[in-house]
């Protein structure tokens, strides 16, 4: 092959994703998801806060830890839009630097939830009755606590970092997605590609891999997202709580749980994070009521539960 | 109907079973020798000696095989004893009865503030559906989720105990100190109330005989207040016994920002203590507290909504 | 008696001490003689310009009651000996030993004591004082009150050194002790709230608490308030409140907020955070004392690299004491030297030499050194107050000059575990007396079998701050003797070891404050602050 046809190759394979990316802007979903004015904030809050998180180094000149005692507790001003903090630092840096934190966490909780939920629910809803059976009381038995309380204690045993929160919020967070993904299994199972494709000798991983999974994305996806707002929140109440990051991390929870004592005097301590963690929790949860809208016709009527 | 019942009671039991395990296993998973760490406490942080391990493991029964530790935990648990604090004279069985009544005061009149809040709320978004007032309220119900509990607390104490000086920051006892907990807690679930109420009075609204009613002439508010408010209530209600969980959660945020006693309290000081009888104590309690109000709302649900069927009820 | 910033510590804190056991030498102390004493740099009320003793109140009226904020919850169940109240705080129970705002031991309920033998000690009981329900206070009360104590803690034998049967009637009005071993520390241990003379007929199960202080009680909200009345038959000065309520408020910014709101009308210790709002509020003041503690990081002499004196005193140069406590402790206590409280007479700080502020020559000792790169870690106590703040201002200091290091906050008992085992290069605390008797602090502190040091001592001959060697000779030399110049020459020696070995880098010595509306006079806040006393507390319209 010649470099010219390379490159041909490559322009056409662009051009196709142009217009696979036009088509997508004008499909009905798209269309439908932009009728909510709602589905766009959500969408909006959602990329600033991964932009925030991908450029902090650029978007500000400070050091999320560079302490200027001398500086401490300022109020909002040009240099220091949000003020600083009790150590002098620049609060707005750390929400920046906060933000890549939360995020984090968020993804690795809703990638482990996801992994062990799909194992988990794939597992039940193709293999069916015993199996189907113990693992789905496994999964009633965890649901029977409380999800944040038991996070909790779990986080309490294993003593404070972030690490543990992460490991609290995972083992309280996959039962969901195993329930959602073993039920769309069942009802794709039943169907008669599927059971033509087992006659036909086609093994299992491939029956999965090729037929079931692509069609529990769209729960799954609605799932994550709403999720990522829940496991922000999460980690900020039990940061809060003293179980999660040490200083100096820029953790939001954190930050409100260490200003709480500048209230009255720096209003700015504590009303930024809490802003932020706000925020945050609410751009996931409107984009995963558009998405819900658009990907999960069927009312789910899953109730989100606000934590801490 | 009855077979529902015995399924769902089975079910349960056997639910109950599997929680009193991890409970019991939760002792386990602790750093360390959970003998070791007992004696430990007791001596202030001194090392204990081998041999005072080893007498403390034969009187507690620490060396029997562990299901035989686990028959004797819930024999004792069944008789109500759910042990002993390791830090102070009581019992556990006795801190959560003293613990209990602030937190369910709390949880109730967290409730009435959600329903103050969202069934005026929900009604306004389902009636302008899709309207202005719709997205408004949407949203208010969104923030409200979204608002951590413990920044709530912090700034309705700074704007109503400070600024204003209308109501007390904190303290556990009169009235005027449930109002900001309540508040706090309260907004949080006007939130999941609200969305529920939406989407329920929306079928309602749809329904046969309400369209009959409003062809009939009658005056539109009548129609939605009388009807469809007294419809669409009856499942949200219900499921707000769902939302048992969602309380504790929030309590135990609401009982350190505000001071107050409680079992989300009681639950924080001890895992910072170190208190593995109380820890445990109230995980269990807290769980079969769960199970048993899931369990009597599913089938209070299915015995006032006579739309759903009883037969293959989902898992 | 070790105090910490934390409540739930307390206990576990107390058990350690008395577990520790002391080992006791011979010598001799004399009763309460110990008129000469260094107060260091105190300061009795706070700032100058709105101090509530100038005020003029011939316009005013008085308020019979007033409402103290405390964040020790003194109803805590596991004082059932006591009829359901810690002897903190609310001046309804008392010991035979007060402790003056000096550290001297005050006669109280005893008028006088003496040492009589090696082991014997005898002290007079104070005739004609009387009891909330109205009986005399005898020798049999306070045999009953002591062998309660013995009979309740574990611990109380190890830290008063009696045991059960070792205290008996000489007459009505004298008991005689006999220590375990000999120890000079006797009667300054017993000057400690938690050993307090009460009537046996006190019942917690009816919240009968039977003191002999000037606030009886009247009831107990568990968790909530205490609230007490004037006892007319105080044996001291009757109290000018006829009502005294004591709240319980653990948040330290809550109980700031209440006191601006007027729920209540003093809080104890409030933030530091609050401190410069209070002091521009006219209607609010300060009060302060010193008292007998000290804020430090504790270095970890056994573990590499901060096992090389030269990275200690490297560490000690990169830290401003006066920054530190101007700014994240607003200016609440003084900027530290060494690890003893000037306000104990045998503290070292007027002699011992302050290691600067100077990152150069703390650069210059780095590079001496051995460190090389590694990260050293910074153990500090979620219930320390401010103790996150300055863990990271210790931090970036060593930033400034090329030492990394990482934090861990754990909560009370998770630390003790990790300070113990030697984890942490740097532990942060703050360690001072709760009692008349303040020399346990050099003791467990800094010698190889003192609490801190005992364990990796005993289990790998190591240790944390202990120097050993000629330290722990001079420490129980000062621990054994009873006479004051001689303690005082030997723990100063102590100290002077320590610092040039740099085995701390010393922070602040230690101030309680209390805030109080401007109607409140006479609040006597206690260099031990649980001897704060209410007596003389006057609230006006």
């Amino acid at each position: 092959m010649t470099d010219a046809d390379d490159t041909t190759v490559a322009s056409t394979s662009k051009s196709t994703k142009r217009t696979r990316l036009r088509s997508l802007y004008h499909s009905r979903k798209a269309r439908q998801f932009r009728a909510n004015s709602l589905n766009i904030v959500g969408l909006v809050i959602v990329l600033a806060i991964i932009a925030s998180a991908l450029f902090a180094p650029f978007l500000t000149p400070y050091d999320p830890t560079e302490q200027n005692l001398e500086n401490r507790l300022e109020s909002p001003s040009l240099e220091h839009p949000m003020g600083t903090d009790q150590l002098g630092r620049d609060i707005l840096t750390r929400l920046v630097y906060g933000a890549q934190i939360s995020l984090r966490i968020g993804v690795i909780v809703v990638a482990i939830s996801l992994g062990i939920g799909t194992v988990v629910g794939v597992t039940a809803g193709y293999a069916g009755g015993y199996v189907d059976e113990a693992l789905m009381r496994f999964v009633d038995i965890l649901l029977a606590f409380p999800g944040l309380l038991l996070a909790l204690v779990i986080a309490g045993i294993l003593g404070p970092s972030l690490t543990n929160i992460m490991i609290a919020l995972a083992v309280v967070g996959w039962t969901r997605y195993a329930r959602v993904i073993r039920g769309s299994v069942l009802s794709v199972k039943e169907q008669e590609y599927i059971k033509a494709s087992q006659l036909m000798g086609v093994s299992r991983v491939r029956i999965i891999l090729r037929h079931i999974l692509p069609n529990v994305i769209g729960p799954v996806v609605v799932l994550a997202t709403i999720d990522m707002a829940g496991v922000i929140l999460g980690t900020a109440g039990l940061s809060f709580l003293g179980l999660g990051a040490q200083p100096p991390t820029p953790e939001w929870g954190t930050m409100i749980s260490e200003g709480r004592n500048y209230l009255q005097d720096a209003w700015w301590v504590v009303n930024f994070p809490g802003m932020a963690i706000m925020l945050a929790v609410l751009g996931f949860n409107l984009l995963g009521d558009g998405l819900r809208d658009v990907l999960d016709p069927r009312d789910t009527d899953a109730v989100q539960n606000k934590g801490l | 109907m009855w077979k529902f019942v015995l399924q769902r009671s089975v079910s349960a039991v056997f639910v109950l079973f599997g929680v009193s395990v991890l409970t019991f296993l939760l002792v386990f998973f602790t750093p360390g020798d959970p003998a070791e760490t007992i004696l430990r406490q007791q001596m202030g942080g001194q090392t204990p000696s081998a041999e005072a391990i080893e007498q403390f493991r034969a009187n507690q029964g620490l060396n029997d095989p562990i299901p035989v530790q686990y028959v004797d935990w819930v024999l004792s648990i069944l008789q109500g004893d759910l042990g002993q604090s390791y830090h102070s004279d009581s019992s556990v069985t006795q801190l959560i009865v003293d613990n209990l009544w602030p937190t369910f005061e709390l949880a109730l009149a967290g409730m009435a503030v959600a329903l103050l809040i969202a069934v005026p709320t929900g009604v306004i978004s389902a009636v302008h559906k899709g309207g202005r007032l719709d997205y408004g309220s949407q949203l208010a119900a969104l923030l409200g989720l979204s608002m951590p509990n413990f920044w709530l607390g912090y700034l309705l104490m700074l704007i109503f105990a400070i600024n204003l000086s209308v109501l007390p920051t904190s303290g556990y006892g009169t009235i005027d100190q449930l109002v900001l907990p309540a508040i706090t807690l309260g907004t949080g679930m006007a939130a999941i109330i609200t969305r529920l109420l939406r989407s329920s009075m929306l079928e309602v609204l749809d329904e046969e005989y309400i369209r009959t009613a409003r062809s009939k002439g009658l005056r539109e508010r009548i129609v939605v207040y009388k009807h469809t408010l007294r419809n669409a209530l009856i499942p949200v209600i219900t499921i707000i016994g769902l939302q048992f969980g969602y309380l504790l959660n929030g309590a135990v945020i609401i009982e350190i920002v505000f001071q107050r006693p409680g079992l989300g309290r009681l639950l924080i000081d001890s895992i910072f203590a170190r208190d593995y009888p109380i820890v445990q104590g109230l995980v269990l309690v807290i769980a079969v507290l769960f199970v048993v109000t899931n369990f009597l709302v599913d089938v209070a649900y299915r015995y006032v909504d006579p739309r759903i069927s009883f037969e293959g009820a989902p898992k | 008696m070790t105090y910490d910033t934390s409540n739930k510590a307390r206990r576990t804190v107390l058990k350690t001490v008395g577990a520790a056991g002391l080992v006791g030498m011979a010598g001799c102390l004399g009763g309460d003689d110990s008129n000469e004493s260094g107060n260091g740099n105190g300061n009795g009320n706070g700032n100058g310009d709105d101090n509530p003793e100038d005020r003029d109140r011939s316009e005013q009226e008085r308020v019979p009651h007033a409402t103290i904020a405390i964040n020790d919850d003194p109803t805590r169940d596991d004082w059932n000996h006591y009829g359901g109240v810690i002897p903190y705080w609310t001046n309804i129970l008392e010991p035979l030993v007060w402790v003056s705002n000096e550290m001297e031991l005050v006669p109280w309920l005893a008028s006088d004591w003496e040492q009589t033998g090696e082991l014997t000690w005898e002290f007079s009981l104070r005739e004609g004082v009387q009891f909330h329900n109205g009986e005399e206070v005898t020798a049999d009360e306070v045999i009953f009150s002591f062998e309660t104590i013995l009979d309740e803690w574990v611990w109380a034998p190890g830290w008063l050194h009696i045991e059960s049967g070792n205290i008996v009637a000489l007459d009505e009005y004298t008991v005689e002790f006999t220590t375990t071993d000999p120890f000079p520390t006797f009667p300054g241990t017993i000057a400690h709230n938690l050993v307090a003379i009460q009537h046996p007929d006190r019942d917690h199960t009816e919240d009968r608490v039977i003191g002999t202080g000037p606030f009886q009680l009247e009831e107990i909200e568990q968790h909530q308030e205490v609230r007490t009345s004037a006892f007319e038959d105080y044996w001291n000065d009757e109290p000018i409140l006829e009502e005294l309520t004591f709240r319980v408020i653990e948040d330290p910014n809550t109980r700031t907020l209440s006191l601006e709101n007027r729920e209540i009308d003093v809080a104890l210790a409030p933030p530091r955070s609050r401190i410069a709002s209070i002091e521009s509020d006219d209607s609010l003041y300060l009060d302060r004392q010193n008292r007998p503690g000290a804020g430090y990081a504790g270095i970890n002499i056994h573990k590499s690299p901060t096992d090389d004196v030269a990275l200690r005193q490297a560490l000690n140069h990169a830290i401003s004491q006066e920054t530190t406590v101007d700014t994240i402790l607003e200016g609440v206590g003084d900027p530290g030297r060494g690890p003893i409280s000037p306000i104990i007479y045998w503290s070292a700080h007027d002699e011992i030499t302050d290691y600067e502020k100077d990152d150069d020559r703390a650069a210059d000792l780095v590079s001496e050194s051995d460190y090389d790169g590694e990260s050293l870690e910074i153990l500090v106590a979620n219930d320390l107050v401010d103790g996150r703040e300055m863990a990271q201002v210790i931090q970036g200091s060593l930033d400034g000059i090329g030492v990394n290091s990482d934090i861990q906050v754990l909560e009370r008992s998770a630390f003790s575990e990790a300070e113990r085992d030697g984890e942490a290069h740097l532990i942060l605390q703050e360690r001072g007396s709760n009692s008349g008797d303040a020399d346990y602090i050099i003791y467990e502190g800094f010698h190889s079998e003192g609490d801190l040091n005992q364990r990796l001592y005993e289990e790998e001959g190591t240790g944390l701050h202990n120097l050993g060697g000629e330290v722990d000779d001079l420490i129980e030399q000062g621990f054994q003797t009873g006479d004051e110049d001689e303690k005082a020459t030997a723990y100063k020696e102590a100290q002077q070891h320590i610092v040039d070995q740099a085995v701390t880098i010393p922070l602040y010595y230690s101030e309680f404050i209390a805030a109080a509306h401007e109607n409140i006079d006479g609040a006597e806040l206690g260099a031990i602050p649980q001897f704060s006393r209410w007596t003389d507390l006057e609230h006006w319209e």
